[in-house]
């Protein structure tokens, strides 16, 4: 079970990413060609991209919880009904928001919230729930908006993680909602599902860095993941743009068939195409049906038409053209399944049909072919040379665990990511990926009794491959071999930066951190321009207390700064060493020439002609979500009924 | 000055037991806290990397003004009372008196710094009773008002007479760290009562023989007087001069804050009206934060520290948007306190 449970709850509202853009670009990394305008914003990536300024803030503003759902089928929107309707979803009201954070500027489609805290307030602003959001990297990146959208980015993602640490007050025990929530959940967690869209990058509607974001808090039970849905996919195949530019309706949702009520629960809260930045839909004409034999289609740019002979309907979706209702309901619809649609379903998969605009019936989205889904529940790791991470991978059939399943991994090969980077700027690309030996994997796995394998990723030191930007980003595939790649989200990854071995001095001296702290500067002038010029010893010197408490804090802190999550142990215990050597007024520095950072700094491994790169689609869609605008103007060819 | 209406000052005077001065050590957080806003909005008007020696300057004195309202607080809490820091009216409405002053008295508003607000308002705020050798101004023969100085040593002369060599509070409420130990120590005796009190009073007023405080650093009032004179005080024979190193000011470089800007000055749905009420929110949210520091959970301070950066960064960032249909100003941090929920 997870959040998509007839047991839910829906809070809707704006969030606010205010994520920092002048490390977008790799190369900006490179103390030695900075320069002064990758501070500055620009659009579609040049200089410093949309928000250089960024403080990396992530919250919520104004989400308030819309509806509860119970198993009998029961859905409550009135506070009346229950406290918990109503009330606000809010951040802490007396410390640091949480930030947002790339795990590496060659890795930015991954993104997590670091130490955010949701609060459930009532009217009153007394508690009644709170919680820590546990990262984790946001997945199933897609097209929300396909007319060019007001707000800049029309691409939304979700994030589903557990909400631990949970405090349940005397005052939930008044919602009748959440005594059942708190009964049915396991181990002190609740699955969380925050779906992101129409968020803003540019100045206007007054909004820029804000968006809509739906929530949806459900029980978790021990055993299943807690990074993505144990159940079922649906994956978009109607392409509306071109083939080398896809735009994908529908392109991943979620379902599950809650067998004890025979009913199918679909999340469509993620893939929605929206027609303004509220979330409202234009009617559209959708049903669910379940297919009779099974429907393999790759994506296509012309309709894949279906006959009523072919499936079993379902039901129609209606209502969701009624103002508001992505943001009321989110985004899940619920069926009652009768027992022949419950029978079919347990073997063939479903498919959610629409109409063309000549009123022929068409497939725009079906489930995976042969019901299989592979995924890994934590899947962006930060590692130090010698350490390890572990995590799990999770098969699934037709909704089932699925057994003794043969899980090959591949790394993806070295490749020089640019999608995230400034189109006007001249100079290499560093490679990823390479080398592939130093992250260690193993090359198969097969899935236990209960269908998923533990996996432990280690590694060792890469060498500096990437010379002025620490270790090496690594995208390890996994993959079952009766999977077709395009039922698959194309980041469905493990995301892993390995840092370069470091030894710490014996004796820091200012030359074994300016390098890192210069660059700090440079990619935050947030910080280099308002706290602490960090390329100036003096000014680091001055500011020894306030960085000695920044870099000591646990790395869940809200005020522990973004960017140390980019440092290697070594690299943060150095700069820690080094200032608080400061007070020792007896400790001479040691000349440059003697310390570590002195050594000749190593060029980045770029590309040589011929290496093979992400295909188009992945480089759509990160570029898009970097800032770059993706070049849609398209009417949906779906009927409206 | 500021000038402090004499009736308080009796009331301290007329105290028999030491629960009857916990609303002076609340009024005393009230005013210590309220100086903060007009100094941070002259810092936050300052362009980056600019009048760096002047933010120096203002930023010294910011930092001891949130000392002395620490120990408020910590004295507060000493003599078993509750500091309260995230109320409605805990912050005054800008321009306005600052707590405890009488009517007819000091104006104080949030505005870009100029050497007259740090003459008009500034050194008024921190005027000793009697300025040493060089006064700028003297005060005339008024015994109508009292001063900061008289006020904290009526209090103190108080918790002398009152006290017990014990104070009555939790020990574990006392903040202590982020400053030196024999600035900010935990309140337990009488005599850590009457030393910090002497602390608060000399930073801001100086000795009464000297404008050094107790650390042998300027007082606030000759602090600000440099900034007005635009030279460091230096020792001139025997006394003390406005003859020392120039204090540069670049007038240029001084965002043109629009004064006292208000949330609901702003054009509904600007965006500059969204980031004035992000920066209410950061500076609200520290008040909170605060407000739990120093009630029970000194180590909360932590929280504290990173707000306390947010609101500076909220500020400068703000400084720069300008102000909507206000030709030649930009948007000022107007410091009013929200609810945070929303």
């Amino acid at each position: 079970m997870s959040y998509l449970n007839s047991l839910r709850l829906v809070f809707s509202g704006d969030f606010q990413a205010d994520v920092a853009t002048a490390n977008n670009d790799v190369r900006h990394f490179d103390n030695d060609n900075f320069q002064a305008r990758f501070q500055l914003p620009g659009e579609n990536n040049v200089n410093g991209a949309y928000n250089p300024d960024g403080g990396s803030s992530f919250l919520l503003q104004h989400t308030y919880v819309q509806q509860v759902s119970y198993p009998d089928g029961r859905v409550l929107t009135n506070t009346a009904d229950d406290i918990v309707i109503g009330t606000a979803v809010t951040s802490p009201a007396d410390r640091l928001s949480g930030k947002l954070v790339d795990l590496d500027p060659q890795m930015q489609l991954s993104t997590e919230p670091w130490g955010v805290k949701l609060r459930l307030l009532a009217p009153d602003g007394e508690l009644l729930l709170e919680g820590d959001v546990e990262p984790s990297g946001f997945r199933d990146l897609q097209v929300r908006q396909f007319q060019p959208p007001p707000n800049g980015l029309p691409l939304g993602a979700s994030w589903i993680t557990v909400l631990t640490n949970l405090h349940w007050t005397d005052k939930a025990k008044q919602s009748p909602f959440l005594k059942e929530l708190k009964a049915k959940t396991d181990d002190d967690k609740l699955s969380l599902n925050l779906t992101s869209f129409a968020y803003y990058t540019g100045h206007t509607d007054g909004r820029f860095t804000i968006g809509k974001i739906i929530g949806t808090l459900g029980p978790w039970i021990e055993g299943e993941p807690e990074q993505f849905v144990p159940g079922r996919r649906l994956f978009g195949i109607s392409n509306v743009g071109a083939d080398t530019n896809p735009a994908i309706p529908f392109n991943y949702s979620n379902f599950i068939v809650e067998e004890e009520h025979k009913r199918l629960l679909l999340d469509l809260g993620g893939s929605f195409p929206v027609a303004d930045t509220q979330g409202n839909i234009d009617p559209i004409y959708l049903k669910l049906g379940v297919a009779k034999a099974a429907f393999n289609q790759p994506v296509s740019t012309a309709p894949l038409l279906i006959t009523p002979a072919e499936y079993l309907e379902i039901g129609v979706i209606s209502n969701t053209h009624q103002p508001g209702w992505l943001l009321k309901t989110g985004g899940v619809v619920s069926f009652q399944l009768s027992q022949p649609v419950f029978q079919l379903l347990k073997d063939h998969q479903l498919l959610l049909i629409g109409k063309t605009p000549e009123g022929q019936e068409r497939v725009i989205a079906r489930e995976s072919v042969g019901g299989y889904l592979l995924r890994a529940d934590a899947h962006v790791f930060r590692l130090d040379p010698g350490d390890e991470e572990r995590s799990k991978i999770y098969a699934y059939r037709w909704g089932k665990p699925l057994p003794q399943a043969k899980i090959s991994l591949v790394l993806q090969p070295p490749v020089p990511i640019d999608i995230f980077s400034d189109p006007t700027l001249q100079g290499p690309i560093p490679l990823t990926g390479t080398p592939p030996e130093a992250l260690l994997f193993p090359a198969e796995l097969t899935t236990n009794n209960k269908g998923f394998a533990r996996i432990t990723i280690g590694g060792n030191d890469p060498g500096s491959p990437r010379g002025y930007v620490d270790g090496q980003v690594y995208y390890l595939n996994y993959s079952l071999a009766e999977v077709p790649v395009q039922d698959k989200y194309p980041f469905d990854q493990f995301h892993v930066h390995l840092r370069d071995e470091f030894d710490i001095p014996q004796n820091p001296a200012w030359q074994d951190i300016a390098y890192t702290l210069k660059q700090y500067g440079n990619l935050f002038p947030l910080m280099s321009r308002f706290i602490v010029d960090l390329g100036s010893e003096e000014a680091v010197k001055k500011r020894r207390d306030i960085l000695l408490f920044a870099f000591t804090r646990k790395i869940k802190d809200p005020n522990y700064m973004p960017v140390t999550r980019d440092l290697s142990a070594a690299k943060r215990k150095t700069i820690v060493k080094w200032l608080k050597r400061l007070d020792d007024d007896s400790i001479q520095d040691i000349a440059a020439a003697e310390s570590e950072a002195a050594k000749v700094k190593k060029e980045p491994v770029v590309a040589a002609a011929g290496d093979l790169d992400l295909d188009d689609y992945q480089k759509n869609m990160a570029r898009s979500k970097s800032g770059g605008k993706l070049s849609f103007n398209i009417v949906l060819p779906f009927a409206a009924e | 000055m500021i000038r402090i209406q004499t009736a308080i000052l009796d009331k301290v005077k007329n105290a028999t037991q030491l629960d009857q001065l916990h609303e002076f050590l609340q009024y005393a957080i009230e005013l210590e806290h309220s100086t903060i806003p007009p100094y941070l909005t002259a810092m936050i008007s300052l362009k980056p990397e600019k009048n760096r020696e002047i933010w120096n300057i203002i930023h010294s004195v910011v930092v001891e003004e949130m000392l002395h309202m620490t120990i408020a607080a910590n004295i507060l809490n000493a003599l078993k009372g509750k500091p309260v820091v995230n109320k409605e009216g805990f912050v005054p409405a800008y321009p306005g008196p600052l707590p405890l002053g009488i009517r007819d008295g000091l104006i104080v508003g949030l505005e870009a710094y100029s050497t007259r607000v740090v003459k008009d308002v500034f050194m008024e705020i921190e005027e000793p009773e009697n300025p040493l050798n060089f006064p700028v101004k003297s005060a005339a023969a008024d015994n109508t008002y009292a001063t900061i100085g008289l006020f904290y040593k009526a209090i103190q002369e108080k918790i002398a007479e009152l006290a017990d060599h014990h104070l009555p509070g939790n020990p574990k409420y006392q903040v202590t760290g982020f400053f030196d130990e024999d600035l900010l120590f935990p309140i337990k005796t009488k005599q850590q009562a009457i030393a910090a009190i002497d602390i608060i009073v000399e930073q801001g007023e100086g000795t009464e023989t000297s404008p050094l405080d107790g650390e042998d650093e300027l007082a606030h009032y000759y602090l600000f007087a440099e900034l007005y004179h635009g030279k460091r005080l230096v020792k001139d024979g025997s006394s003390f001069s406005y003859s020392g190193a120039p204090i540069p000011f670049d007038a240029a470089a001084v965002y043109p804050l629009a004064p006292n800007t208000k949330v609901a000055d702003l054009p509904a749905g600007s965006e500059a009206r969204r980031r004035a009420h992000e920066f209410n929110v950061a500076y609200s949210k520290l008040l909170n934060a605060l407000h739990r520091t120093y009630n029970g959970e000194p180590d909360f301070v932590k929280h504290s520290i990173g707000l306390m950066f947010d609101v500076k960064l909220k500020g400068e960032r703000l400084a720069e948007i300008p102000f909507p249909g206000k030709a030649g100003f930009t948007v000022g941090p107007p410091f009013e306190f929200v609810d945070v929920t929303f």
